[in-house]
């Protein structure tokens, strides 16, 4: 196997909400993983099950409430500001990469940011750029615009662009292809599998397409209302999904031929409030299968290699 | 529902490339309002540097005999009740309008775009006691305040330039610190923390261009309140003393004589009005001319 | 009998640049009862024919052809008849259901006036009207919800009361632009059942815009793939997916698949700076000499010179 590159252990982040914060909105109740290098972890779930959220975490971005993050056994998460050496080595690929690239930089500033924080681009800073924007298989003559002025996929690849200038080892992505068209999706996805063949790179994908995530992933968990309810290798996740709420997620994936036959598990409702999630298993007031016990007991995940949280 | 069109979008063409001073010119252009401020405003700086040249007389002499006189072609505006050209003071006191306008409005808005600054990014308790202070400032009308400052000073024109600097820098403090909390919230400043940037990095690089925009726009329309608060401080004999040739005082000056001789006052307030006109012209050209929102309207 | 008819609809749109051609030549035939998707990638005009039919284009659009609904012009209709169109005998639901809600009134009332506008009852009969709409459309405990805010719904649940209005005058076409886009998958099939059910029960037709393949094939009997402001392949769904002639339909059906990427070189042109002769050759794998020349004709519902061939 493959080195430990990253692990996140009982990760929490609570956000206060209300006038006097006396509540708590629980973003992340507890979540663990461990992600090595040249593997993709994909964490899916709907909007709003606090996987953006642990990304952010990941990253230090925002601090999380309770819990480490190890980058190769150094404990980000409880430094203040992250150094710029592990800066270096962690990058991200936002969505929305209209919002995520000042609209008054153009491309080439854009581009050369990464080395400029880091105190490299003295001299031969067009150099870089340059090769960069091959990298990405973007024309030079985009150089001189302004990111409005470009579409979201050579947007999203200038994006990618600056998350791989620093040679990372490991990036979170965070729905990198969401807003993008289908053709163009596929391009990003590719790129981004080319730069882990080449480097070994380590993803943290979030997503809530699960078609992309099966062609991504090796390992996949599932997500819902701040907890993790299954976890396990791609294959075995997609095709003997053992919670009723990934059941319930891959049979809502639309699929092309109209003919193939399946029967789908239309889930009642929407996600409850993370204000205040229901008692017992969180899943249970749109679980088809639910028990007297669910609704008391808070089910444990259990399992070696493809744990589940469920008392099924 | 418009926003599904998306035309902006949809029909991107290539666009050529331009340095941003030279669309900003343009768009300049485009825009009468700018036009006409800024060439009022460079028709007035002309004057005040070259004022020994256009000036007929001395601002400060008094022609013994010629108290009072109506227009002529000697004293194009006429003579106040000491003998002295009314023309050549209001050119000179361009000098001193300006002068006033410039410093105040440059130090007020140095001082409280860094107060913004800090107060913004630093947040917490130094937010507090800042934003407090200026909420202090602000509980009292500023030209009072100013007239307190000035009285407890004493009169003199850099007394009213330190008065007018106290009182105004609060409101630029204010938006800057509201523009830097809505510019610390977006997309592109969690980026470049991403990428390993500093926090000043940020602040210098991301934040201060955007913030800059509000700040120019309340400079230009700040430099005609200005004058006009200059004036006023003037006019109740706080600001520069006889013989300087201040707008405001000229206007206080010619009040005993308004219907014997009106032209001892109209002048003045007509080159007061006018400024102030400029000014608030530039402003608010430049705040159209700045809007990301409208400027994108314009380019559809 | 056809229920729309479109024909050769041409639309421009005057911008600085110049005449944009957004729409060249569409044609379109929807029959009673039938569902038809629109699919293709942003920009490719899919829009502008939902938006050409509601008449609902922007100012500096030029919109030329003709657009048959029940044997009247809809283009040459006065402002006036075309309104007694627009939410009687054809509704539409748009991708982002909290922006076409007013959040200062309540959703009862939102549904409640589009049943009052539609004239079909009276006013005290409204209420009533509205929570049957909500109760038809799924939404839980109608009566209680009638008197919530938009901002208390969900994306889902917003949908739902976007499809209650759209459904007040129970019309005869529903255009449906990107329903499904901006929600989360569960609920997104929930929305999917939804329409199926609605159109099967009341006899409606359906155009679809979407570019989900996956929703298409769930909700249409027909689609249209449209590139670059033309449709490039027509025909009965099952018959397209499973055997698409077009090398832009093959593409965009394999791009992402179960057995990986392939994804398609390029990026699809500006509509101000089309390629000479057919406009998908610069990323097709396939082209020839004479795709670079002519532009190919729509045949037997395939635009492309080569399709026999393949």
């Amino acid at each position: 196997m493959e080195e430990k590159l990253i692990e996140v252990v009982d990760l929490k982040k609570y956000f206060g909400s209300g006038i006097f914060k006396k509540s708590w909105i629980k973003a992340v109740d507890g979540v663990s993983f461990e992600i090595c290098s040249k593997e993709t972890f994909a964490l899916v779930g709907e909007s709003g099950c606090g996987k953006s959220t642990v990304g952010r975490c990941t990253l230090n971005l925002i601090r999380p409430t309770a819990g480490h993050v190890y980058f190769k056994d150094m404990d980000i998460s409880s430094m203040n500001e992250v150094s710029r050496d592990i800066r270096k080595r962690i990058q991200v690929i936002f969505q929305d990469a209209d919002g995520t690239l000042n609209p008054r930089m153009k491309v080439f500033d854009l581009m050369l940011e990464p080395f400029r924080v880091h105190g490299l681009s003295n001299g031969h800073g067009k150099e870089m750029v340059n090769e960069l924007i091959e990298m990405v298989n973007l024309t030079p003559d985009l150089l001189g615009r302004y990111p409005h002025e470009l579409s979201g996929g050579q947007r999203q690849r200038i994006g990618i662009a600056r998350a791989m200038a620093l040679n990372p080892e490991f990036i979170v992505a965070d729905e990198p292809a969401a807003s993008l068209d289908l053709s163009v999706q596929a391009q990003i996805l590719d790129l981004m599998r080319k730069f882990q063949a080449e480097h070994g790179i380590g993803y943290l994908y979030i997503s809530h397409n699960l078609k992309i995530v099966k062609l991504m992933a090796d390992k996949v968990a599932v997500m819902y209302l701040g907890k993790l309810v299954e976890v396990g290798r791609t294959n075995d996740v997609f095709n003997c999904a053992k919670h009723p709420y990934t059941q319930a997620l891959i049979s809502a994936i639309p699929i092309l031929d109209p003919c193939a036959g399946r029967k789908r598990i239309l889930l009642k409702g929407d996600i409850p409030s993370p204000l205040n999630p229901p008692a017992g298993c969180r899943f249970h007031t749109r679980c088809p299968y639910r028990m007297k016990r669910c609704m008391i007991e808070e089910p444990a995940l259990v399992g070696d290699k493809h744990i589940v949280a469920c008392h099924l | 529902m418009s926003g599904r069109i998306q035309t902006s979008k949809m029909f991107q063409k290539p666009i050529v490339m331009k340095p941003y001073a030279l669309e900003l010119l343009n768009f300049i252009k485009g825009n009468c309002r700018v036009m006409v401020g800024c060439g009022l405003i460079f028709f007035l700086f002309l004057i005040a540097v070259s004022a020994p040249l256009i000036a007929p007389n001395d601002p400060i002499e008094q022609h013994r005999g010629h108290y009072l006189q109506p227009p002529s072609w000697q004293y194009p505006f006429g003579t106040d009740d000491l003998g002295r050209c009314i023309f050549s003071r209001l050119v000179y006191g361009t000098q001193i309008s300006l002068l006033i306008s410039v410093m105040v409005v440059g130090v007020t808005a140095i001082i409280g775009t860094s107060i913004g600054l800090i107060s913004g990014f630093a947040g917490g308790a130094v937010d507090e006691v800042l934003m407090r202070i200026v909420d202090i400032l602000l509980a009292f009308p500023g030209l009072i305040l100013a007239l307190v400052i000035a009285g407890l000073l004493g009169p003199g024109l850099f007394n009213v330039m330190l008065a007018l600097a106290i009182v105004g820098w609060t409101g630029y403090a204010r938006v800057v610190r509201g523009c830097v909390l809505a510019e610390k919230e977006k997309g592109f400043v969690e980026a470049t923390r991403a990428l390993g940037g500093s926090k000043y990095y940020i602040m210098f690089r991301h934040i201060m261009p955007e913030v800059l925009a509000p700040v120019i726009v309340m400079a230009a329309l700040g430099m005609g309140g200005t004058i006009l608060s200059a004036s006023a401080l003037g006019f109740l004999g706080l600001g520069s003393q006889p013989p300087a040739p201040e707008w405001g005082s000229m206007l206080n000056e010619g009040r005993t004589f308004l219907q014997l001789a009106p032209y001892c006052t109209i002048f003045p307030g007509l080159a007061i009005m006018l400024t102030v006109l400029a000014f608030n012209f530039l402003g608010d050209g430049l705040r159209d001319v700045m809007d990301p929102w409208k400027k994108k309207r314009l380019e559809i | 009998m056809n229920l729309l008819h479109i024909n050769d609809l041409h639309v421009n749109f005057s911008t600085k640049a110049g005449q944009v051609r957004v729409l060249s030549g569409f044609c379109l035939d929807i029959e009673k009862g039938s569902s038809i998707c629109l699919v293709g990638e942003s920009g490719c005009g899919k829009t502008i024919v939902a938006l050409s039919i509601m008449r609902l284009l922007p100012e500096n659009a030029q919109v030329s052809g003709e657009i048959q609904f029940k044997d009247r012009d809809l283009l040459i209709l006065e402002k006036e008849e075309i309104r007694q169109i627009r939410g009687h005998e054809i509704s539409m639901i748009f991708e982002q259901p909290a922006s076409c809600l007013n959040p200062v009134f309540t959703v009862g009332d939102q549904i409640a006036e589009s049943v009052r506008a539609n004239g079909l009852c009276k006013k005290n009969e409204a209420r009533d009207a509205a929570i049957e709409l909500m109760r038809l459309t799924g939404i839980p405990s109608p009566k209680k919800r009638f008197d919530q805010y938009p901002h208390e719904f969900s994306g889902g649940m917003l949908q739902r009361v976007m499809i209650s209005i759209a459904m007040a005058s129970k019309p005869a076409l529903l255009i449906a632009d990107e329903p499904t886009t901006s929600l989360d998958v569960t609920v997104q099939a929930q929305i999917v059942e939804l329409i199926k059910d609605l159109i099967t029960k009341f006899g409606m037709s359906l155009l679809l815009i979407t570019h989900d393949l996956g929703v298409a094939a769930e909700l249409c009997r027909d689609v249209a793939v449209m590139y670059a402001g033309e449709i490039v392949e027509s025909g009965c769904l099952n018959e397209v997916f499973r055997h698409p002639k077009h090398p832009y339909t093959k593409a965009l059906l394999r791009a992402i698949s179960d057995d990986g990427l392939r994804p398609i070189k390029g990026s699809v042109p500006e509509l101000t700076n089309l390629p000479e002769g057919c406009w998908f050759h610069p990323r097709c794998p396939f082209a020839e000499d004479q795709c670079r020349l002519s532009k190919p004709e729509l045949k037997n519902g395939i635009r492309c010179h080569l399709w026999k061939k393949n």
